[in-house]
């Protein structure tokens, strides 16, 4: 066994919650040094904008002029081979974070994936191993979503 | 641009662990940069089984890995394919063969990196048994392998 960057496995699917609607806000498949840009669902005329570094850095970015407390969460698919996944180093952003672990076994500690609601957690689809997350990262404001 | 939030991710992995003592270059390939049409030549005696390589460090960027790979064989009668993987580091693969009867075998492997590039290396094993002992053939392999 021995730990590495996810993106070290090559192109990671990465899906955004970030508006609280009822549907991830983009999903694709990004690898190391690339990004996605689409509308933010909070902020008419604004952009979101999802990006991976060269070193596998996962980075959320706004264009908006107030986006604090906003109710972001993302998801990066289990790579293949992999048995479990954390985030590793302090998680930056405008909020303090908090962080679930989730493993191939679909532990989540109550984290959302696809619907449900904060008082009723989400839960992978188990008949859909390549969707299950790597992480889950909602900021502390809000998170429900669902 | 404001940043919401920024991390990174680790992943525990069952990362094939499988190690290859091949220490010369009878069944490892040193894949070629420059000519892709190369084909690695070997000569085995029946009975032998042992790992075949192709080592794509010399061939692929620094920053490249391996993210699967296909073995294929023309008729898998030959040489009998097992345990397809990628070796450790990400940038070589294997694949066991077993020289199952007298003659020869093609056999390549394609190697799909982390930016959907394939690079393809071919093999010609040639299964030599003279004189001619007893020895008890495996059944014939399979002509497709895949890891993961």
């Amino acid at each position: 066994m021995t730990w590495a960057n996810a993106f070290d496995f090559g192109p990671q699917e990465v899906k955004v919650w970030a508006g609280g609607a009822s549907a991830w806000d983009w999903t694709g498949t990004l690898a190391k040094g690339e990004e996605a840009q689409f509308a933010d669902p909070l902020s008419a005329g604004a952009n979101l904008t999802v990006s991976v570094d060269t070193s596998g850095v996962v980075s959320l970015l706004t264009d908006a002029a107030d986006f604090a407390g906003r109710d972001a969460i993302v998801a990066v698919g289990l790579p293949a081979n992999a048995t479990s996944a954390r985030v590793v180093g302090a998680i930056t952003g405008a909020a303090s974070a908090l962080v679930q672990q989730v493993t191939a076994a679909g532990s989540q500690d109550g984290f959302p994936l696809s619907g449900g609601s904060a008082s009723s957690p989400w839960t992978p689809n188990p008949a859909d191993a390549s969707h299950w997350p790597l992480a889950l990262i909602g900021l502390e404001a809000n998170w429900s979503g669902g | 641009m404001a940043l919401i939030l920024s991390f990174a991710t680790e992943a525990n992995a069952d990362l094939p662990t499988a190690s290859c003592d091949e220490i010369g270059r009878a069944t490892r390939c040193y894949v070629s940069a420059h000519d892709r049409m190369r084909v690695h030549g070997s000569r085995l005696v029946r009975g032998e089984k042992r790992c075949l390589v192709a080592d794509y460090n010399g061939a692929i960027s620094a920053g490249r890995m391996i993210v699967s790979v296909i073995w294929r064989c023309y008729d898998g009668y030959a040489v009998a394919m097992s345990n397809a993987r990628i070796l450790d580091g990400l940038r070589q693969a294997a694949v066991d063969i077993s020289a199952n009867w007298p003659g020869g075998e093609w056999l390549q492997c394609e190697a799909t990196l982390d930016n959907g590039e394939v690079y393809v290396q071919r093999f010609r094993v040639d299964v030599r048994d003279y004189p001619c002992f007893d020895v008890p053939p495996v059944v014939s392999g399979p002509l497709v392998l895949t890891a993961p």
